[in-house]
């Protein structure tokens, strides 16, 4: 499997995994009111973390996403993201499960473009996995922030 | 294995301090214990009782949709939805796609919606919910003048946002 060790392929998967939650996280701290509507929809968390997990999520997308595309923490950063992504697929398949129909606020918060919770949603979390654990699993590679600078990888 | 939970700890960190953080200045703020008993009670009330209808609703009366239903007629590009709440209502947020027709300004509005419409469109009007009955006011007073398919989402607003459905904000535009 040369494929899995080239560099390149690393960096374009490090840009669209971290492009992906950077996009994912702008519209969940801009509107941290409705973002907590949504994980109140899932009802996964009880009541009293509601709101501190929605003020704290978006931000910690956006960060490993920086951090991914940029190429530096990216061992944690990776491992942060594949793990958010485990917990997506539980929340959204435990919502499918027990028949919510509900907006997923995957990128959304206002309902535009909104995308329910579905089989698509498992799809393209599944995919993102393999990616983040690609990428935990290979490091930062040689297109990033920390082969220049020797900072952490 | 250290360097990965080092790296992991620190961006967590970070991503509580920012945002915390910015929930502490700023005006776009949310408090940290939010009251979702009383939004469950609001939506438990609406669950028990889904096909609530208006205290002034008689037979005869044009048909009242159930969220489900009334979703199903907005995934149809041919249905419209008219808004009968008033113009500052429908400004701050109101259905996707929807026209205003305030029921208490019916002959200002008219003629701009009027022009929209045909005998034989169909027609979905909505006010604010359970306390409203400008919907079906509204929905009474079209089928007297001649549009005969028009159906009453008595859920209206209320039920639609707290469905987590499509939704949009400002004036209407002509």
């Amino acid at each position: 499997m040369r494929i899995l060790k080239n560099d390149w392929l690393l960096l374009i998967a490090r840009l669209v995994l971290g492009g992906f939650f950077i996009y994912a996280a702008i519209d969940k701290i801009a509107h941290p009111a409705d973002f907590a509507k949504i994980v109140h929809n899932y009802r996964i968390l009880p009541g009293d973390l509601i709101n501190i997990f929605a003020l704290f999520l978006p931000w910690l997308e956006l960060l490993c996403g920086i951090a991914l595309v940029a190429g530096t923490y990216t061992l944690g950063a990776s491992a942060l993201l594949s793990g958010m992504l485990v917990m997506f697929l539980v929340a959204v398949s435990a919502a499918i499960a027990r028949g919510i129909k509900i907006d997923c606020g995957c990128f959304s918060t206002s309902g535009d473009g909104a995308r329910e919770v579905g089989m698509p949603l498992i799809y393209q979390d599944t995919a993102l996995l393999l990616l983040g654990i690609w990428i935990w699993a290979r490091g930062s590679g040689r297109w990033a922030l920390s082969h220049f600078t020797s900072a952490a990888r | 294995m250290k360097r990965l939970v080092g790296q992991a700890v620190l961006l967590t960190i970070l991503a509580l301090v920012f945002g915390l953080g910015r929930n502490m200045v700023g005006s776009n703020t949310i408090p940290w214990v939010g009251d979702w008993a009383e939004r469950d009670s609001v939506l438990a009330e609406i669950a028990k009782n889904p096909e609530a209808l208006p205290a002034s609703a008689q037979d005869g009366d044009p048909p009242f949709l159930t969220l489900a239903q009334a979703m199903e007629r907005h995934s149809q590009p041919d249905v419209v939805f008219l808004d009968a709440r008033e113009p500052q209502d429908f400004e701050a947020g109101h259905i996707e796609g929807s026209l205003l027709l305030p029921f208490d300004y019916f002959d200002d509005y008219w003629p701009a919606v009027q022009e929209k419409l045909t005998p034989e469109t169909r027609i979905v009007t909505y006010c604010s919910g359970a306390e409203c009955e400008l919907s079906l006011f509204l929905a009474r007073h079209l089928r007297s003048i001649g549009y005969p398919n028009v159906e009453i989402f008595f859920g209206g607003w209320t039920i639609w946002q707290e469905g987590g459905q499509p939704i949009e904000s400002g004036p209407p535009t002509s």
